[in-house]
């Protein structure tokens, strides 16, 4: 009976084992024809390999499709329950027939790769034994899965769909290391080269596989006489086809969305690193040296705790609960204006690198570079834009000198703030364009300009000036459309109103009438 | 009773018929608007919609993609729904002919393939819109309506394939296969034809200096022509489609005519493959830079196979052929003490026991003078210059075998970041040895460096990024600043720190899918260092460097090139330069498309002292080559970064 049953399936596949057997040789021979693989891999298990990978799943699984789903699809299952066997005697011979096609082409192949690599491969008993029995646990591993897929009738397309997807996903977004688990680091790239250690681990763990989906496959083929399996094999509706799709894609993006906003980054830690946390602000400063002097490690305690301590204040002002950590790296090599400012925003933190010793611990130009990072940061970029650039600039450049200038023309006797001014005038319309407003300033005359703008804030009265930039630029910034329609709520103009009870206009004459102020005769 | 005149009652058969056929591609409607939403929650749950200008817009492969998937399904869905619902013999009873049925479904594949075009469109101008600033110029409207409707053309064509496809029935393995082949001989012929429905070039219009809109009129054409026919090609199937031909393309043939298909299929596929895998192949000439940097210049004829012979020594399993025995018996005994200089490089590590396989008679690429795969070193005899230069080969393969050992293979899982570290300390390992040859190699490293590095920054994360890095560098780049690398390492933390790194890469394993800065930070975090030092270290290297070998470097001026198109070349004419010493000549390379990667290829220098390629040889309105200087005494080229250079 068995042996009938055998033949039943050659014959009735006849011309699917022919397919089987020239979709591996056309493979083969694709590989085996090209010299640029063959060169990049130097052995013909490497191409081998190849081989496994991208076509005996595919071979595997049609052959499944045949044996199986077919069956079950056209109802010819039911022909042979009528045979006087039992139903699993009938599954065992599908499965190990299929298993002996697939592990025969497995080992031909092997065989035919060993003969065309015969002199350009160190061969050993040991070797030679561990190619075969990786290349037959790959092959009994894609059949026990082929076999179990096949079951699942019009469901195949989208599990074997979400199976690969889902692989990839790990791989590629998951930072799961799929090419180096279980049956995959069977045939990974040391396949070819390995001679010597047995992958004893993905061994087991590929026989596990193989005893799971093999006892899945049963399981499908024999529950309720089968019946869930015949179900299964039925057409798909169009709304069933609908459904699936849909589920299948919105996964995709539900998976990739949080994938990009996962982060998965260690915190820096700065060996020997000088650490400061106050309040809602956190630094750490350390040398890029291997050694430091005792006078770099006194500028390193010095310039940490001045940015910790400036930066707690600022937090306060502002309103915020946290700020983005600061790492200060003291670069010897660096000359004495020569700053790095790197702002990553994924995770949050700036780092600045800058020669510490040739540096004071109140250089104004040093405290606003990392206000303005710090502050950019914690709103992920958003700050530098047409309507909020000037509240960003002008904080960053008015906080670390706001005692010495509580007037215009404080401010203007300050270094680096004496020049002449080329914009006089602003009008509201120039606070609504800002990032074409300061191209026609040089980068020393922006931060005058906007510095004497919130001197002229001020004006409003403390209080409002605090209300106002705690609003714009306390917000702390999460990575979505929720940011963006936080912004459009909140228009710097409305703030503005809300905060001061003025305008823009009246802002802008304020700011133009400090801009005006007469800077002293030299 | 309302009496309708024809012209009325023929309008309403047409809406009745369009809206029938739109009906029945209703879930391609959805699959579009499905695909077109995952977009757009991308971009609204990933990022600021106002922060996107010229972001995220699709390019010729996502579009073909696309297409692929919705395109084909349109085509094949509108005559196939006929033939499952059985509903063609009731059309055919209308008082419509089958040419106005098949206009009806054209029309009908057409508007739901404009709906993909015009929600992308939407999509890009309302990015470009909210994301609009005072100093972003007026928005790109042209540039995405062209390339929208591009794109459309495109899906017409996919469709009109998808609509001939629909039609073969279990003849398709052999249609498509036939397709396949036609299109591989196609595109490896000297004519170059595929270039007329080159999708890149298609799907790329630009606008020039002038702000005038680009249109790649050949690839309009080509597509044009080839959508047209495919069409033609359909709408005489569907005329000619009775049930006569339908049950013959149907019907079950005897065994012998299924094995006969099948044969011919199979054979149809296997020949298509075969062609197709020879042509992705590099071209078999060595490669031009090689040669004129006299790197690994072929200078031993193959001699005649006369069959192949091992030999173990106590690290190593030699392969070889026959014909070469003399040579290898010579240097047998001293291939242990090379292993043995790598190991005390990496200060002895314990690996796996076994030897590494040692091949000399099989080839490698042809820019390659070895090549390590695991525990396979492949160091063809063949193209080294001499005993000297074999064996410091083979001490940088050993050192690519003691990498992999230590980390357990992590430093090729993470190929991107440790691309850099893993030439770079191989060739510190290969040069580790005192002696006069290696002095003397260890000068060519160093004056490379300097070279390289007075032709642009190179900091050390764009280093350790190779794909950033190849994107403005050559990528030969890796072996001389990584040698810079890896000597900083070795300032920072001693000869240790090499080995350091890489069992921190095996047993402190970096997540997956971090970035090169994050996986050096983790790593060099794993090793008691940070990676602000190891980056001061390096600057501070390649600068001295740099100062030490100024009259060296002077001897080769910077480069640059004005690009034109005449006639039917592009001609690369170098911009007046001087000073250059010695023996040391101009070079340009371009990026030569071979399938599944891009190769550099050499461009050859004419009389006037320019560099000129064909038109039609290059696809796209953009070119991209580098320029750069090469002698006898370098030991590789040094390369300009990448330029482009607009076409017109």
């Amino acid at each position: 009976m068995i042996r009938g049953l055998i033949e039943k399936e050659c014959r009735q596949h006849a011309t699917l084992l022919v397919f089987i057997a020239l979709l591996l040789v056309a493979g083969q021979l694709a590989l085996v024809s090209n010299k640029f693989l063959g060169n990049a891999g130097g052995s013909s298990f490497f191409l081998l390999s190849q081989l496994w990978f991208y076509i005996l799943p595919l071979a595997a699984l049609v052959l499944g499709t045949g044996l199986v789903a077919t069956e079950f699809r056209n109802k010819t299952q039911l022909f042979l329950e009528g045979l006087p066997m039992p139903r699993w005697m009938m599954l065992v011979v599908k499965y190990l027939l299929g298993l002996g096609i697939v592990s025969i082409c497995a080992v031909a192949l092997l065989a035919g790769a060993w003969w065309k690599g015969r002199d350009a491969e160190a061969m050993t008993v040991n070797f030679a034994l561990l190619l075969l029995v990786k290349s037959v646990a790959w092959a009994w591993f894609c059949w026990s899965v082929c076999f179990a897929h096949g079951f699942l009738g019009r469901y195949r397309g989208w599990a074997g769909v979400t199976l690969v997807l889902g692989l990839l996903l790990l791989q590629g977004m998951g930072g799961v290391m799929v090419t180096h688990f279980g049956p995959f680091e069977l045939i990974s790239n040391r396949f070819a080269y390995e001679r010597f250690i047995w992958p004893v681990e993905a061994l087991w763990v590929t026989a596990a596989l193989i005893m799971v989906t093999t006892l899945a496959g049963f399981a499908f083929g024999l529950v309720r006489d089968a019946t869930v399996a015949s179900m299964m094999s039925e057409k798909m509706s169009m709304r069933e086809k609908v459904v699936l799709t849909i589920m299948m894609l919105a996964g995709m993006v539900a998976i990739g969305t949080i994938h990009e906003r996962s982060t998965s980054q260690k915190p820096l830690n700065l060996p020997d690193s000088v650490d400061f946390k106050r309040g809602s602000a956190t630094v750490s400063a350390a040398a890029a040296v291997t050694t430091p002097t005792a006078e770099e490690k006194l500028a390193l305690t010095a310039h940490a705790m001045a940015t910790a301590e400036m930066l707690e204040q600022v937090g306060a002002y502002l309103g915020c609960e946290s700020l983005p950590p600061v790492y200060i790296i003291h670069r010897r090599d660096f000359g004495t204006d020569t700053t790095e400012v790197d702002d990553s925003q994924t995770p949050k933190r700036v780092v600045v690198r800058r020669n510490l010793l040739t540096t004071k611990t109140e250089d104004v130009d040093l405290q606003s570079q990392i206000l303005a990072a710090v502050l950019g940061v914690h709103q992920l970029g958003r700050l530098s834009s047409d309507t909020r650039g000037w509240v960003l600039e002008g904080f960053a450049t008015w906080w670390p000198v706001r005692e010495m200038a509580r007037t215009p023309a404080d401010f203007i006797k300050l270094p680096g703030h004496e020049g002449k001014l080329s914009v006089r005038t602003l009008r509201s319309g120039d606070l609504e364009t800002w990032l074409k407003t300061e191209e026609r300033m040089e980068p020393a005359e922006q931060k005058t300009c906007t510095g004497l703008g919130m001197i002229a804030l001020g004006d409003y009265g403390d209080e409002p000036r605090r209300r106002f930039l705690g609003a714009v630029l306390g917000y702390s910034a999460p990575l979505n459309v929720r940011a963006t329609l936080h912004d459009w709520l909140h228009p710097v103009d409305r703030t503005l109103k809300s905060t001061t009870g003025s305008d823009l206009p009246a802002l802008a004459q304020k700011w133009s009438t400090a801009l005006q102020t007469e800077r002293a005769k030299p | 009773m309302v009496n309708r005149s024809p012209n009325r009652k023929g309008q309403a058969m047409n809406t009745t018929l369009l809206k029938k056929e739109l009906t029945g591609l209703r879930f391609c409607i959805l699959l579009i608007v499905v695909l077109a939403s995952m977009s757009w929650i991308d971009n609204l749950f990933t990022g600021f919609p106002d922060h996107m200008l010229d972001e995220d817009v699709q390019d010729g492969s996502d579009w073909l993609v696309h297409w692929l998937i919705v395109g084909l399904f349109i085509g094949m869905t509108s005559f196939n729904q006929e033939r499952e619902h059985q509903t063609q013999s009731f059309l055919d009873g209308l008082a419509v002919s089958r040419l106005s049925l098949f206009l009806h479904k054209l029309v009908a594949a057409v508007l739901v393939a404009s709906l993909c075009c015009i929600l992308e469109l939407i999509r890009f101008l309302a990015l470009d819109g909210l994301s609009a600033t005072s100093v972003s110029g007026p928005i790109k409207w042209q540039v995405h309506l062209a390339e929208c409707s591009l794109a459309l053309l495109l899906g017409i064509t996919v469709v009109a394939v998808g609509m001939v496809l629909s039609f073969t029935r279990k003849w398709f393995p052999l249609v498509a296969g036939l397709l396949f082949l036609a299109l591989v001989l196609l595109s490896s012929s000297s004519q170059n034809w595929v270039s007329w429905i080159n999708t890149t070039a298609l799907l790329s219009p630009t606008l020039s200096d002038g702000g005038a809109l680009i249109i790649p009129w050949k690839q309009v054409t080509g597509f044009s022509v080839f959508a047209a026919a495919t069409l033609l090609l359909a709408c005489i199937l569907f005329r000619w489609r009775d049930d006569r031909i339908s049950r013959w393309l149907e019907r079950d043939s005897a065994v012998w005519g299924k094995v006969l298909l099948g044969v011919i299929v199979a054979g149809v596929w296997i020949t298509a493959f075969v062609f197709f895998a020879k042509s992705q192949d590099t071209p078999d000439e060595d490669n031009p830079v090689a040669d004129s940097a006299g790197v690994i210049p072929s200078t031993k004829p193959d001699a005649e196979i006369v069959g192949f012979a091992s030999h173990e020594t106590e690290h190593y399993d030699v392969i070889f052929k026959e014909s070469q025995r003399k040579e290898v018996m010579k240097l047998v005994d001293e291939m242990d003490s090379i292993y043995q200089q790598v190991a005390d490089y990496f200060q002895n590590p314990s690996l796996p026991s076994g030897r590494i396989v040692l091949d000399v008679a099989s080839s490698v690429d042809s820019h390659a003078a070895g090549v390590t795969n695991w525990t396979k070193i492949r160091v063809p005899m063949a193209k080294a210059t001499g005993e000297l230069d074999f064996m410091q080969v083979l001490r940088h393969e050993t050192a690519h075998v003691f990498i992999e050992q230590i980390s357990d293979g992590k430093a090729s899982t993470h190929f991107n970041a440790m691309r850099a570290f893993h030439e770079g300390v191989a060739t510190a390992a290969e040069l580790s040895v005192d002696d006069e040859d290696t002095d003397a190699a260890r000068l060519k490293v160093e004056r490379w460096a300097a070279l390289a590095g007075s032709r642009g920054d190179v900091p050390l994360d764009l280093l350790c990024d190779d794909g950033a890095l190849q994107e403005k560098f050559d990528g030969s780049l890796v072996y001389p600043m990584g040698y810079v690398f890896a000597e900083s390492l070795v300032e920072v933390g001693e000869q240790a720190l090499p080995r350091r790194v890489l069992e921190a890469l095996k047993n402190s394993p970096p997540p997956l899918n971090s970035d090169s800065s994050t996986l050096w930070q983790h790593v060099l975090q794993e090793c008691g260092t940070s990676r602000e030092t190891v980056i001061s270290t390096y600057v501070e290297r390649l600068a001295l460097l740099k100062t030490q070998e100024q009259s060296y470097i002077e001897g080769f001026p910077r480069l640059s090139a004005k690009v034109t198109v005449k006639g039917e070349d592009i001609v690369i004419r170098l911009n007046d330069f001087s000073g250059q010493a010695e023996g040391v000549k101009p070079i340009c390379l371009t990026l030569k498309p071979m399938g599944i990667t891009d190769v550099n290829e050499r461009l050859p220098r004419s009389a006037d002292g320019s560099f000129r390629m064909k038109r039609s040889e290059h696809s796209g309105n953009t070119l991209r080559y580098l320029l750069g200087w090469t002698s006898e005494e370098m030991r590789y080229p040094v390369f300009e970064p990448w330029a482009e250079a607009l076409l017109k």
